[in-house]
């Protein structure tokens, strides 16, 4: 479950505070798939910073399950991200000169999966995706659609409970982007929480649940 | 394996680029290390000659002659009608043979009185000689005699047994005499290391007894010392009659001919390794500022997978370091492990030590230091998160 109480994010912009998000309070339970909602500038992506423990924020609390993320250290948050939450995005944020298979292999870096069994477990998580042919392509030679299906394998490799998506079809026609929603509802099925900021009514639809936000905060 | 992984992903891209600056560095240091050996062999042996008491001493190479004469029986010659002369005080001489010391061989010298008088071969302990010897004494040096103290008596082969009075200094350097030139007699070449030697007085020691392989009798190259008292034109007879028998050369000839060696290396010989260190580092700094830039974007991708800012920055600056203080350890390894490789590169005498390491040292430690700080500073600034929305 994902709590926020009061959550105000503000940057000093010329001298003034600008809140990018002021009070948002919101639960996302287990399971679900909810889609965030808004203009540009509403304040989308940094609740998906803050939810994904990326950024930090000045006021309220943050808890993820029972762990209060305000009091986590920089090491402990990497930790959560690494553990709890997989990240899809826009720009895919693959190792651009890597192969799918290292950038599938990559979170396993940062944990205890022994690195033996590192290659075996991206594999799987590739075959789940139907790329398991382009494991050794470098992600830079692979169409959009093969990006993101490269990234979700990333996102689920660490059998994260959470994947967090910005804009995940934002860079993709609409029959791959179809196909894309897919795999989140997909994985939604098997009990994954999946939070999608989009603009995208069709995106929108695939979710339980819609969240609008407008100037930082939460409208509906 | 996992962080070695990471460390491979900062630099496999440049593979190359790296491989070519590695070598270049190694091979910078390598030469670099070795002249500076060179350069202090050459200014410890002069420091050692004109510490000597040869102020008035010249050096005689004689001539090889076509009518048959073997030159050690001409070099024999020559000293005894020297040192009937007038106004020649002694002849400097020496013997040398190889002895056994317990399961390794030294070098083993006699040493005239005369010899211990002018040659004042520095000593970390103890002192040269007696006066009055009541039995063979020693003085020793090189790693062979290690846990040997001054008043030990040591045993040679053939059971010959001395009493150590001296222990040599930092250098295990002693006049070798070698050839010289004619145009120019530097220090360097009246002396030579070793790894083991022991001076031997004579006086109560059949020298040749020691000899476990083959004994070298006196050198054909000598010094001749003119009597304190002796006059110009006694001198002048002497060197006329010198230089019809070979090269002679006065103190004054072996102190300029030994400035001037140590000019040739320093306007000659050091021109390359530093010009080569001086291309690496900048391709150095290059090939590093590119990594730190092009690896920046990554920084957010692995922030998102669980990687910290720290973690990041230590890894890529820890990678930088190893990357590149290795080629340069191993160029220093390279001179201090391997002498003969060295000897039969430069066909010259070296002293390898701290005092021409350590300046190389101090580079490498500077190169990896900026290594180190350049990520840091480079990412200071930027979050991972600012890098992420900025990609974006």
């Amino acid at each position: 479950m994902l709590k926020l109480e009061n959550v105000s994010k503000i940057y000093v912009v010329g001298g003034k505070p600008f809140y990018a998000l002021r009070d948002v309070s919101l639960e996302i339970g287990d399971g679900e798939m909810v889609a965030v909602r808004g203009r540009s500038g509403a304040g989308k992506s940094t609740l998906l910073h803050i939810l994904g423990a990326l950024d930090t924020f000045e006021r309220g609390d943050y808890w993820m399950d029972d762990v209060h993320v305000n009091e986590l250290n920089s090491r402990q948050l990497a930790k959560i991200r690494n553990r709890k939450i997989g990240f899809v995005l826009q720009d895919f944020s693959l190792i651009n000169h890597k192969t799918a298979l290292y950038n599938v292999k990559a979170p396993m870096l940062f944990n205890n999966v022994p690195y033996r069994q590192m290659k075996s477990k991206a594999m799987q998580a590739l075959c789940e995706m139907h790329m398991e042919s382009q494991a050794k392509k470098d992600v830079v030679n692979m169409s959009g659609g093969q990006r993101q299906r490269v990234a979700i394998a990333r996102a689920i490799v660490n059998d994260t409970p959470i994947i967090l998506a910005d804009e995940p079809t934002g860079n993709l026609d609409s029959s791959t982007a179809a196909e894309i929603m897919e795999i989140f509802k997909k994985l939604n099925g098997e009990g994954k929480t999946v939070v999608i900021v989009t603009h995208d009514d069709a995106v929108a639809s695939y979710c339980h649940r819609t969240i609008t936000i407008s100037d930082g905060k939460i409208i509906e | 394996m996992k962080t070695f992984t990471l460390c491979l992903s900062f630099v496999k891209r440049y593979a190359l680029s790296i491989c070519i600056t590695c070598l270049t560095l190694a091979s910078g240091i390598f030469l670099l290390v070795a002249m500076v050996g060179m350069y202090q062999f050459q200014k410890y042996t002069l420091e050692v000659y004109k510490a000597s008491d040869l102020q008035d001493a010249v050096f005689v190479m004689p001539s090889f002659f076509e009518d048959g004469t073997e030159l050690r029986e001409r070099s024999q010659m020559i000293q005894e009608t020297a040192s009937q002369m007038d106004g020649v005080s002694h002849i400097l001489n020496y013997q040398s043979s190889i002895a056994g010391y317990g399961d390794h061989v030294t070098n083993a010298m006699y040493w005239s009185k005369e010899m211990r008088d002018n040659f004042k071969l520095q000593l970390v302990e103890g002192e040269w000689f007696s006066e009055d010897p009541t039995e063979t004494e020693a003085v020793i040096g090189g790693a062979v005699w290690d846990g040997v103290s001054v008043g030990d008596t040591v045993t040679l082969s053939n059971g010959v047994t001395a009493k150590v009075v001296g222990i040599m200094g930092e250098h295990v350097v002693y006049p070798a005499f070698s050839s010289g030139t004619n145009d120019a007699f530097p220090a360097s070449k009246l002396f030579n290391t070793i790894d083991t030697m022991v001076f031997l007085t004579e006086e109560t020691i059949d020298f040749a007894s020691l000899n476990i392989k083959n004994m070298s009798g006196n050198k054909t190259m000598f010094f001749v010392c003119f009597a304190d008292d002796a006059t110009q034109a006694e001198k002048d007879a002497v060197l006329l009659y010198l230089e019809s028998e070979g090269v002679v050369r006065t103190y004054e000839d072996i102190v300029q001919d030994s400035e001037d060696a140590l000019a040739s290396i320093v306007t000659e010989q050091f021109p390359l390794p530093l010009f080569l260190l001086c291309i690496t580092t900048i391709g150095i700094l290059c090939i590093c500022a590119v990594i730190v830039k092009r690896s920046m974007p990554d920084m957010a991708k692995y922030y998102l997978l669980g990687c910290t800012k720290a973690r990041y920055t230590g890894i890529l600056a820890g990678t930088m370091a190893c990357v590149f203080s290795i080629p340069a350890l191993l160029g220093i390894a390279a001179v201090v492990l391997s002498p003969d490789v060295v000897h039969q590169i430069f066909h010259a005498k070296y002293i390898i030590d701290a005092h021409c390491v350590l300046p190389i040292i101090l580079y490498v430690c500077l190169l990896v230091g900026i290594l180190i700080l350049m990520p840091m500073l480079f990412y200071r600034k930027y979050s991972p998160v600012d890098l992420y929305r900025r990609n974006l």
